[in-house]
């Protein structure tokens, strides 16, 4: 059971980890890349909505899980009120409440009428960075080992949620829409990553160093060799996605025949390597050790 | 894209889990201890300010009692007394939340030799 309780909360943290980004990240991309109709900008809202709802729920199952995790007594300690206000008087407790916070002002913009004034996403753009913050104020880089660590986090997040969740509007132009919509909304998409993706690995890497401590370490240790599986999934990702820019959606706008399939099979494994980085993820921060202490 | 699921199985097979177990520098007595008579109290040590929330020590005829924590504030030592006397086997079992949130569990066992 002792072990149950580790494997429920990063199989949580996953799910957790996916909603919350996908709620948080369809609002960035709704704001910053504008895809152009309803046709996507209905859909996405609504992805963003049910995202929320659901990392809502999950929320609320990861403090149960905690408290159960603390209690040591089954099933029952999940509902038990005292273990219960030990996690939520903790980082982790504090983190939750703001997470719920961005969550529940996402799901409110979400289900607001598109015609809604313009207003409203920006208040959804202020539940967003709640989402995002929320991630920076527990966990391991919260143990005052690294400089500015929330601010190395919340960069990271935002970075990541941004394009895990223009992922599926991207798709679902490739499917539905017209190709000449796609090609524009993935280079308007492009041309954000361009700035998006450079401070994702920057930050990525600066972290690395930090929680490592060593290359040693980085070979010789769970925690080093996890976060080296998490790196060359990156570099995979990031290899897709170079491809995607700069061989599909020109081979798109040259009317290269199967250039549709290749960029839609290219984002469907995209979403596959994210699922196992956030697996990875969720490992390193909750079962293991950093090698620094 | 078979490849890469079997080589991220590998990957996982491949690498052992350390679960998340508190950081203990030093505890009188020392983990797996044979002791010819009771100690006094039981005290263990942490590595980094420890919030202790639960503990409870288990002999080996079946009796588990619940512990007294003196402090509920963070500290990086605890000592828990009165010891039972009894001779057997002893498993001191805890559960703490760290500075940065994560729950932490732990154990120490230790054995108290029949009199002579």
């Amino acid at each position: 059971m002792e072990d149950g309780w580790t494997l429920a909360t990063i199989l949580i943290k996953v799910g957790l980890y996916a909603t919350s980004f996908i709620a948080a990240g369809t609002v960035f991309f709704l704001i910053t890349v504008r895809p152009n109709g309803p046709a996507i900008h209905g859909p996405t809202r609504l992805l963003s909505g049910l995202s929320a709802l659901i990392a809502l729920a999950f929320t609320l199952l990861y403090v149960a899980i905690q408290a159960g995790f603390l209690a040591d007594d089954g099933l029952a300690g999940m509902v038990d009120g005292d273990m219960v206000n030990f996690i939520l008087d903790g980082p982790a407790g504090l983190s939750s409440k703001v997470l719920l916070f961005g969550l529940i002002t996402v799901v409110l913009v979400s289900f607001t009428p598109i015609s809604a004034p313009p207003i409203y996403g920006w208040i959804a753009g202020m539940g967003a960075l709640f989402i995002v913050i929320s991630f920076t104020l527990a966990g391991h880089t919260t143990n005052g080992n690294i400089p500015v660590s929330a601010g190395l986090i919340a960069v990271h997040l935002f970075a990541v949620s941004f394009w895990l969740a223009a992922l599926w509007p991207l798709y679902h132009q490739g499917r539905h829409l017209k190709v000449e919509q796609l090609i524009a909304t993935a280079e308007r998409f492009g041309k954000q990553a361009m700035l998006v993706v450079p401070a994702l690995l920057l930050v990525g890497v600066v972290l690395s160093i930090f929680l490592v401590g060593s290359i040693t370490a980085l070979f010789s240790t769970s925690y080093g060799l996890f976060l080296l599986g998490k790196i060359t999934l990156v570099v995979l990702l990031l290899s897709l996605a170079a491809l995607n820019k700069y061989r599909f959606i020109p081979a798109l706008k040259d009317g290269e025949v199967d250039a549709l399939n290749h960029f839609k099979r290219s984002i469907r494994l995209e979403v596959l390597l994210f699922s196992v980085i956030l697996l990875i993820t969720s490992i390193l921060t909750s079962a293991l050790e950093l090698p620094t202490g | 894209m078979k490849s890469i699921l079997l080589s991220i199985c590998l990957f996982f097979t491949a690498t052992t889990l350390t679960l998340a177990h508190s950081v203990v520098t030093s505890s009188t007595p020392e983990n797996g201890a044979r002791l010819s008579a009771a100690p006094e109290s039981l005290d263990v040590s942490f590595s980094k300010l420890t919030r202790l929330v639960k503990a409870s020590l288990s002999h080996n005829k079946g009796d588990t009692v619940t512990l007294a924590i003196s402090t509920k504030e963070p500290t990086k030592s605890v000592s828990f007394t009165p010891v039972p006397k009894a001779a057997g086997n002893y498993v001191l079992k805890w559960r703490a939340l760290s500075q940065d949130g994560h729950v932490l569990k732990g154990s120490l066992t230790f054995s108290i030799a029949e009199p002579k």
